[in-house]
């Protein structure tokens, strides 16, 4: 039983933050739930490789990521008028600045959306984002400027997130 | 405007995640897991099933085709015409295989090894095909001699895994041909970043076409693999072109330590004999 103690364990202390964090990657709590359960799903399955990972909550993170970039585009493909509106049913308990950041996340790739939150909100560097996604420090930085920059263009009277400096250090 | 501070910002619509989002208990979590695991242990029993069936039958129906038809022309020996039929689906099944490397990182608890089949994928003699985890899509050769993304799993979409030496292999063509002979997969030059890969004339003394393939887990008790070249040059999939504009869905990347296993493995399905003529 030792497994799944530290397993529960791992789970209380991170599924909340995890799950927190891939919100603010899709906008839509739904999505978020499911990716999110489903990353903490396979990290069960493979609990003896996760938890000897570096980091087993950024191991998650990844998966459910991934997870709701999928999610999400199938949502776009299929439902993308009824999304909408349940979006904006769904975001009812938050004030109008952050249901308007809500909407301008939503407008950029997924691409740029998760590699803002982490940067942003998990507070990662761009050199430890390029490692978590994947992709060469260049992208990270071009995707991270580009996301500031649309989100910008969607978000009225403010180019404030254009301005954003980069953390570059590893 | 939201405000000037986009972390703050998006901590507070994490804060909100956090606090209305619904999670089940750890147990819960784990329980559906351990379902979903029995769940696939016994479908793949019952698969099995159905392939040592449908082989029967097949053998069967072939015995009785030989009879009445005459012989076909065999795929080999014809050039592949550009993919315009139908997108089939990916496969459902592949035999066993033996990896060539061992794995670095250790399956999940069951442990449940392959068994080494009597002709392995790496055998040179196996037609296989490169399917990314979780993709609908598997890799082929598009008609500019490109590897890409494609839904169609037909004659493009074949690949040889051949030895050249030690755990070094070419991903040769099964069935396209290029003056009569198979191509090689070849990642373009690189210092990290992505780069598209190619078919081209197989050349040994070429290192860019001399891939390494790393058993990473299984996934529904199927072996799946990164595939590498050089010192850490991975074979990607890159569906949205995020990783290269104006892509195939198929980079080779430098990527950073602990992401391969999740982000780059591929399944190496069997779809029968190789036939490839003899290139030396």
């Amino acid at each position: 039983m030792r497994d799944a103690e530290e397993f529960d364990a791992f789970y209380a202390g991170s599924s909340r933050r995890v799950l927190g964090q891939v919100y603010a990657m899709t906008g839509n709590r739904a999505e978020a739930e499911d990716a999110v359960a489903e990353a903490y799903l396979k990290a069960w399955d493979r609990w003896e490789t996760v938890r000897d990972a570096d980091s087993p909550e950024a191991w998650v993170r990844r998966v459910a990521s991934r997870n709701a970039v999928s999610a999400w585009r199938k949502a776009v493909n299929r439902i993308r008028a009824h999304h909408r509106d349940a979006a904006d049913q769904e975001i009812d308990g938050l004030g109008p600045d952050h249901v308007a950041l809500v909407h301008a996340l939503r407008q950029i790739p997924p691409d740029q959306r998760r590699v803002i939150v982490l940067h942003h909100l998990v507070g990662l560097s761009v050199g430890e984002i390029a490692a978590e996604v994947g992709a060469p420090t260049g992208t990270v930085k071009a995707r991270l400027a580009r996301g500031r920059r649309a989100m910008a263009a969607h978000l009225s009277d403010t180019d404030d997130y254009t301005t954003g400096r980069v953390n570059h250090d590893a | 405007m939201p405000s000037d501070d986009l972390g703050r910002d998006l901590g507070t619509l994490a804060e909100y995640g956090e606090r209305t989002g619904r999670l089940a208990p750890a147990a819960a979590v784990r329980a559906r897991a351990d379902r979903r695991r029995r769940s696939r242990q016994v479908a793949s029993g019952a698969l099995a099933f159905l392939v040592v069936g449908g082989v029967g039958v097949g053998i069967a129906l072939s015995r009785q085709t030989h009879r009445a038809a005459p012989p076909a022309t065999h795929p080999s020996t014809i050039m592949a015409a550009p993919t315009t039929t139908r997108p089939t689906s990916p496969p459902r099944s592949s035999p066993p295989s033996t990896p060539p490397s061992s794995s670095r990182s250790s399956p999940p608890s069951s442990s449940t090894t392959s068994k080494p089949a009597s002709a392995s994928v790496f055998s040179g003699e196996r037609e296989v095909l490169l399917l990314p985890e979780n993709s609908e899509a598997t890799v082929a050769v598009d008609e500019n001699e490109r590897a890409a993304l494609s839904e169609d799993f037909g004659d493009r979409a074949l690949f040889v895994l051949k030895k050249v030496s030690g755990d070094r292999y070419w991903i040769q063509t099964a069935r396209l041909r290029v003056g009569g002979e198979a191509s090689c997969l070849e990642a373009a030059a690189t210092s990290g970043e992505a780069v598209p890969v190619t078919a081209a004339a197989c050349d040994a003394a070429q290192k860019r076409q001399l891939w390494r393939f790393r058993k990473v887990g299984e996934t529904d008790g199927k072996p799946k693999y990164t595939i590498r070249t050089g010192t850490d040059i991975y074979l990607v999939q890159d569906p949205d072109g995020q990783l290269a504009d104006g892509g195939t869905g198929i980079v080779a990347i430098g990527i950073g330590e602990g992401t391969p296993d999740i982000d780059t493995p591929f399944l190496l399905p069997d779809r029968g004999k190789a036939s490839l003529p003899a290139l030396d």
